[in-house]
């Protein structure tokens, strides 16, 4: 029904009213002269029905002759028919119609996808030397000439494509990445132990393995030997490669005070207020004495709307008065502050690739000191590459 | 009249659409709302309340509330409205 009525539109169609004693006759009439009806109502002493409108001119004085009125002339026919009066108004839209035609056959913006290192300025410096600036004709742009143009001027392109999308040029790049390629260090070497330790466990990748799991080895002992020896029993220095894992042993005693000074935030406070904007600070109130042990607090204040539009907003500094307290340390807080630190000296000493197999901590006390005594047995890599410098010393 | 009985008992039997072979109107209707007629002669009388419609043989009156006439052409006539009767009056 939908689209019977769109067709009728597009066609045009005529509403007109008949007053007569036999609306019958006229609509057999119009049945038999081929005119196609619809929409038949009774109004009133007479009916309303509608006619195409082609049918209406054919048939103009055989309509009229019955006494017909023409009502309404509908459809897209009629509409454009009353644009014929309309001149300046028809033009205008002519006009627009070119306007957006001539205009949507530009290029009026260039975007930059994909770049890292080179900035979307140079790309559009590089372009407009060679003569490629907004706006650009769409029938004049060859993607493979500024594709060229692209990998020309940057070596470190790896991937460059031009396309059309409406009225931007999409410049899709993709850069090189620099690879940090391994530097294999080829100088003579040996692995010699940088503390002493029990070997737990080792893999030789080059040189000589001089040591085997459970061996005691002490500080700059050598482990794997960068001289290694042929079949024919000529010597030659090869760079040696390997890991050593080792179990070593520490014996560490940390201490904390029973009774400490601690300094406690009061409520005395001054505070600085500051106006941000456009990422600058202006001072607006400050007050003129600081106190002299302090700790200070930073706060934004968002003011509604302003902050949103014109990123407005306050800043406060609160700088509260500090004192001076002795207080009795608690002995848990104390115990956790003091494993915490065993784990820190540990990490101190051992570094990342270390791990812990044992360990055996003691909390005690006297009357002044809380003490965290540990033996801890850590599993380390003790290996460290050391030059040969000679061969006639070793 | 005889030879259109004919007509519609060869249709019969060859299981064709009567409306095929014979003059007699079709008539096709959707609930109580629509009416389409097939092969019709015109209009015989249209009122609000009712739409008699010419036909070779018969005359077909449609009675009902706020009917129009969907649609009219040569070969059909579409009646629209509340439909509450329909008789179907052989001519003489």
């Amino acid at each position: 029904m939908l689209l019977y009525r769109l067709w009728n539109y597009l066609r045009g169609y005529v509403i007109i009213y008949i007053e007569n004693i036999s609306h019958e006759k006229i609509i057999n009439l119009f049945k038999r002269k081929n005119i196609t009806v619809w929409d038949v109502k009774r109004k009133n002493k007479g009916i309303q029905l509608i006619i195409e409108s082609k049918s209406y001119n054919k048939e103009k004085e055989l309509i009229i002759n019955t006494g017909a009125i023409v009502i309404k002339k509908c459809g897209l026919l009629f509409s454009l028919s009353k644009l014929k009066r309309r001149k300046g108004f028809t033009l205008g839209i002519a006009l627009l119609v070119v306007c957006v035609l001539y205009f949507c056959s530009f290029i009026w913006n260039i975007e930059i996808i994909g770049n890292e290192s080179i900035t979307n300025n140079q790309i559009i410096d590089a372009l407009e030397q060679n003569n490629i600036t907004v706006p650009l004709n769409i029938n004049k742009i060859n993607d493979a000439y500024i594709e060229n143009i692209l990998y020309e001027n940057f070596e470190s392109l790896k991937f460059a494509e031009v396309y059309i999308e409406g009225t931007n040029l999409l410049v899709y790049l993709k850069e090189k990445k620099k690879i940090d390629y391994f530097v294999e260090d080829n100088y003579p070497s040996n692995i010699i132990a940088k503390k002493d330790a029990v070997i737990n466990k080792i893999i030789v990748k080059n040189g000589e393995k001089l040591v085997k799991e459970g061996d005691v080895v002490v500080k700059g002992q050598t482990l794997i030997n960068g001289v290694v020896e042929s079949q024919t029993g000529e010597k030659y220095l090869v760079h040696s490669d390997g890991i050593v894992f080792g179990q070593t042993y520490y014996n560490l005693i940390l201490k904390e005070e029973k009774v400490q000074n601690i300094s406690l935030k009061t409520d005395k406070k001054k505070s600085t207020y500051y106006l941000c904007f456009n990422e600058k600070k202006y001072k607006i109130y400050d007050s003129k004495s600081k106190p002299k042990e302090y700790i200070k607090e930073s706060k934004t204040i968002h003011i509604p709307v302003l902050s949103s539009l014109f990123r407005i907003c306050l800043f406060k500094d609160e700088y509260y008065q500090t004192e001076i307290k002795t207080v009795n340390v608690d002995k848990t807080y104390i115990k956790n502050k003091l494993t915490i630190k065993l784990y820190e000296e540990l990490y101190k000493y051992c570094g990342d690739n270390s791990s812990i197999l044992q360990n055996n901590i003691e909390f005690c006390e006297d009357e002044t000191y809380f003490f965290l005594k540990a033996k801890v047995e850590m599993l380390e890599r003790i290996g460290e590459t050391a030059r040969i410098n000679d061969i006639e010393e070793e | 009249m005889k030879f259109n009985k004919i007509k519609g008992k060869i249709a019969d039997e060859l299981d064709l659409p009567d409306n095929i072979l014979t003059d007699n109107s079709n008539i096709i209707i959707t609930g109580n709302r629509k009416i389409i007629i097939e092969s019709h002669d015109g209009i015989y009388t249209y009122e609000k309340d009712i739409v008699s419609i010419n036909s070779k043989y018969q005359i077909i009156s449609i009675k009902g509330i706020d009917l129009k006439i969907g649609e009219i052409d040569n070969f059909r006539i579409i009646i629209e409205g509340k439909i509450n009767e329909i008789k179907i009056k052989q001519k003489e």
